[in-house]
């Protein structure tokens, strides 16, 4: 395969998280969030904030993408559209990523979460993601609306 | 055989020199996947051995977080 240079993280090397002198390093992580996007802005925001600050109190924040809200192309939960997140960090070999999918599965505005460490690709360049602004309200579902 | 075989004889991605595959570029990746959301095998699509499977894995992914169908209609 061809390698290009300037990669922002170098290609991470899969050897249980230690340099090769027994010393704990850093690995890649990215995690990409949905969570619900009939909820309010206010409240989703509030949410991946509360996510942006678990990484940051157990590592670096390296990027949040913040796509927004798309159509998702199969029923999640009844709803047809999502705001999409996506956090890229680096952290030691230890517990944060167990920790933050805890509090992922107890938001209940949260529909999916998929975390992949160490992804060759490393952190992508800048892109639109974001699809669609307006979001139908899924009559069907039950929103605690107040 | 197929009735139309799209016969390629170079892999998309050793061609674009395209090191990784982003399971995040829903853009690249429905390109191999064909109108019932199948993956697109690789005599068709004419992607190499190695590429394939790491096209698979995104794929599979992608399918999982939402931005591609698991299976899709297909449009009459």
């Amino acid at each position: 395969m061809v390698r290009p240079e300037g990669n922002h993280n170098p290609a991470p090397v899969h050897n249980g998280g230690r340099s090769p002198e027994g010393a704990i390093l850093a690995r890649l992580y990215e995690t990409v969030v949905l969570v619900d996007a009939n909820r309010e802005d206010a409240a989703i925001e509030a949410s991946v904030q509360k996510f942006q600050d678990i990484i940051a109190a157990g590592g670096d924040v390296i990027r949040v993408d913040r796509w927004g809200k798309r159509r998702i192309a199969y029923e999640i939960a009844g709803r047809t559209h999502a705001d999409y997140t996506v956090f890229y960090y680096n952290a030691n070999k230890g517990s944060l990523v167990a920790e933050l999918e805890r509090m992922m599965r107890l938001d209940e505005s949260v529909l999916r979460f998929l975390t992949v460490v160490d992804n060759p690709v490393g952190v992508p360049p800048l892109q639109q993601h974001a699809t669609e602004v307006e979001v139908p309200e899924d009559a069907e579902i039950a929103d605690k609306e107040d | 055989m197929a009735i139309r075989r799209k016969r390629k004889k170079s892999c998309f991605f050793t061609e674009n020199k395209i090191e990784h595959i982003d399971y995040k570029d829903e853009k690249l990746l429905r390109r191999f996947v064909n109108e019932r959301g199948k993956i697109v095998p690789r005599r068709m699509s004419g992607t190499s051995a190695a590429y394939q499977r790491e096209l698979a894995v995104a794929i599979k992914r992608a399918r999982i977080i939402g931005l591609l169908p698991f299976v899709a209609e297909t449009m009459r």
